[in-house]
């Protein structure tokens, strides 16, 4: 049941960013019908909404419009011969999982959590687990269908307008709403992931190793303790993954349960914070003891593979209702030594609580503001603190030097100033942006801050 | 199981069309837009392998709807239960709205309703375990300044529910009719409302449920008839006061 007049009604909201960095009050429209598609409001700064589990609060805008695509969720074509699936932009990674591993088909690139949304997916052109192999979001994106009310609805690919596609696939959803995709997915070779964990004990060492890993592994990324002392500092371990041969191997059908429920405010529930320098070396303590198994070899399932964050997510309530910083930086394989001693010069001045750290092998060519290009991706987590933010400039600073690209996605305190600076092709980005939508209708804090 | 479900694009409709696909039922869909139809239609024969025909049909112009209607099951077989999840409403529903614009609520809500049960009832009489499902409103309980017509189309529809029941007493036909308290849909979005609301998907697995079981009428959740009762009790001298 609906109004009569066609529209959505509007609430209006709290929002926060999932790392609890920005808060803005807003107005938020879960439209129902594709009529809503049909009105060409233009007066309203607006942008898409997806789970809203965006870290840099791309989804909203201080006293802007958010559309939540929660209704559209639906998959809406499949091609068999060309495991090429149809679906709304709303729909969760999870739910298509469930579709795509009942014909025996999954999507190599899927960030960690299930809850995310196609159309988040493709606005942030995430990664995966080897992204050095699968590529990011768009590798696996054939066609998509976007909305703006000055252009009406358009539909994208490479053949088609091929300029806007690629605005659009790693946009962060200022280019419009995201309405359908068409995605490329490939055979599960098998529902059984065989994982396996080999230790370190200093970083470089583990670098190298995971570069190894990488090239012949399906999934490959390190772990790395940043709370310990002295020597064992960014000890850790490598984790390979393969999808498993042999017995036990065969069944292919995958239904699982629902992701479990994650929000931006669930997240920041707890008020106080429990992390600080000395828990987190409790909190690594016991991350490594949990990884015995995987030290012998263990075998998983590809749905805990694919989405480990599953069995994981209390780990982002310890940080209280403050919140959190991540620092997600590509650099150049040569420059990640550099980086590393800055990090441990600066830890032997202070000690930080480094909650989190994390590596993979990324491989490609940079473009536009998309997080791809050649090297190693670290990513830190730290609690956000009064000093929390002298640490990630102090990192900015590092980044700039070291020729790096942070994750515009992964940080709500970005300054314009660093991505400027790291991203030689911002300002195309912006001029691009600027000639397809002279009036900037889509806006989010992400793009406020970042002048975009 | 082939089902005809009026009004199925959204809020309780698309969840009772999601649930009885999972259940197996073949469907027929009626809505007002295509588009609607089509990606929710695609939806349930990718991922549950069910038939599913589809109704584009503005349930405002009554016979032209009835028509289509009848022409589409003809093709579709025999439909043995019908759930009309249908209606409409407006935030200007406050006693002085045009003639066109009544007409549209009383249409939607209960003209369309009873010409599509007069179709499909002579068809349901011969067929066991045929069941007819509608669906009103809290906002009926008791008249009030808002939605002012929407009410009374909810409340006409309430009494055609308990002539039809009584009409089919004799036959195998059952007759249920659901007032729905507060769902999450686009009605209730956004509102502050005094008591929590329920997901489409709970009102539809509860119907679903209630399958075949002959108890006339039923609110849901079912703690809204308490609350329907304290309403209908008040003295006029404090409800004319309320403002809601």
């Amino acid at each position: 049941m609906q109004e009569m007049s066609g529209g959505a009604p509007r609430s209006r909201s709290d929002f926060v960013s999932f790392d609890g960095g920005t808060r803005s009050p807003a107005l938020l429209q879960q439209p129902d019908r594709y009529r809503y598609w049909d009105r060409h409001d233009v007066q309203s700064p607006r942008i898409s909404r997806g789970a809203g589990l965006s870290y840099a609060a791309a989804s909203f805008l201080g006293d802007g419009l958010s559309v939540a695509h929660a209704s559209f969720d639906r998959v809406t074509g499949f091609d068999e011969q060309q495991a090429v699936v149809e679906v709304e932009a709303g729909i969760t990674l999870g739910a298509l999982h469930r579709f795509l591993s009942q014909k025996g088909l999954y999507l190599p690139v899927q960030p960690g959590h299930g809850r995310i949304t196609v159309g988040g997916c493709i606005a942030a052109d995430v990664h995966g687990k080897n992204q050095a192999r699968d590529g990011t979001f768009i590798d696996q994106v054939k066609a998509l269908t976007l909305f703006h009310p000055r252009h009406g609805v358009l539909e994208l690919s490479r053949e088609q307008d091929p300029a806007l596609f690629r605005l659009t696939c790693g946009g962060y959803g200022l280019t419009g709403h995201i309405l359908k995709a068409r995605l490329c997915a490939k055979p599960i070779p098998s529902n059984s992931i065989d994982l396996k964990a080999s230790a370190f004990t200093r970083f470089e060492e583990g670098l190298a190793s995971l570069v190894h890993a990488a090239a012949h592994a399906d999934f490959a990324y390190s772990w790395h303790d940043m709370a310990a002392a002295g020597k064992h500092l960014g000890a850790g371990y490598v984790f390979e993954a393969r999808f498993a041969t042999g017995s036990g191997s065969d069944p292919v059908i995958e239904e699982g349960p629902e992701p479990p429920h994650l929000s931006a405010e669930g997240r920041s529930a707890w008020r106080l914070p429990l992390l600080n320098s000395f828990s987190a070396r409790g909190l690594n303590l016991v991350y490594r003891f949990q990884q015995r198994a995987a030290l012998r070899g263990k075998r998983i399932t590809l749905l805990d593979a694919l989405f480990p964050v599953h069995r994981a997510q209390g780990y982002f309530r310890l940080f209280g209702s403050r919140g959190f910083h991540e620092y997600q930086v590509l650099l150049p394989s040569d420059a990640m030594h550099e980086y590393l001693r800055a990090i441990e010069a600066r830890i032997r001045r202070r000690p930080l609580a480094i909650t989190l750290a994390s590596a993979k092998v990324f491989a490609g060519t940079r473009e536009s503001l998309r997080f791809t290009g050649d090297g190693i991706c670290l990513a830190l987590n730290l609690p956000r603190s009064e000093s929390s933010l002298d640490v990630m400039a102090f990192l900015d600073e590092r980044v700039v030097a070291l020729r790096g690209v942070p994750n515009i996605i992964k940080d709500s305190r970005l300054p314009r100033a660093v991505v400027d600076a790291c991203y030689p092709g911002a300002d195309g980005f912006r001029s691009a942006l600027r000639a397809f939508d002279p009036q900037r209708l889509f806006r989010s804090e992400l793009s406020e801050r970042l002048g975009l | 199981m082939r089902t005809l479900i009026v009004g199925a694009s959204a809020g309780v409709g698309r969840a009772l069309s999601e649930v009885l696909a999972e259940r197996g039922a073949d469907l027929l869909l009626v809505a007002s837009d295509a588009r609607d139809l089509d990606a929710l239609a695609a939806h349930l024969r990718l991922l549950h392998r069910v038939e599913v025909s589809t109704v584009a049909a503005d349930a405002n112009h009554v016979a032209a709807c009835i028509e289509r209607v009848s022409e589409a099951a003809a093709s579709f077989g025999p439909i043995d239960s019908v759930y009309f999840p249908i209606g409409a409403s407006r935030n200007d529903d406050r006693g002085s709205m045009r003639v066109e614009e009544m007409d549209a609520i009383l249409n939607s809500n209960l003209a369309v309703v009873i010409g599509l049960t007069a179709a499909f009832l002579p068809s349901l009489l011969e067929l066991p375990g045929a069941q007819i499902v509608g669906f009103g409103s809290i906002a009926s309980v008791r008249g009030r300044g808002s939605n002012v017509v929407y009410a009374a189309a909810k409340r006409g529809l309430e009494s055609y529910f308990e002539s039809l029941r009584h009409l089919t007493a004799k036959t195998q036909v059952r007759v249920q009719f659901y007032q729905l308290g507060y769902v999450a849909t686009q009605q209730s979005f956004g509102q502050r409302l005094l008591f929590p609301a329920v997901s489409p998907r709970s009102v539809a697995e509860e119907v679903i449920r209630n399958r075949g079981k002959d108890f006339g009428k039923r609110f849901l959740p079912r703690y809204w008839a308490i609350i329907a009762l304290a309403v209908r009790c008040l003295p006029w001298n404090v409800y004319k006061r309320l403002d809601f």
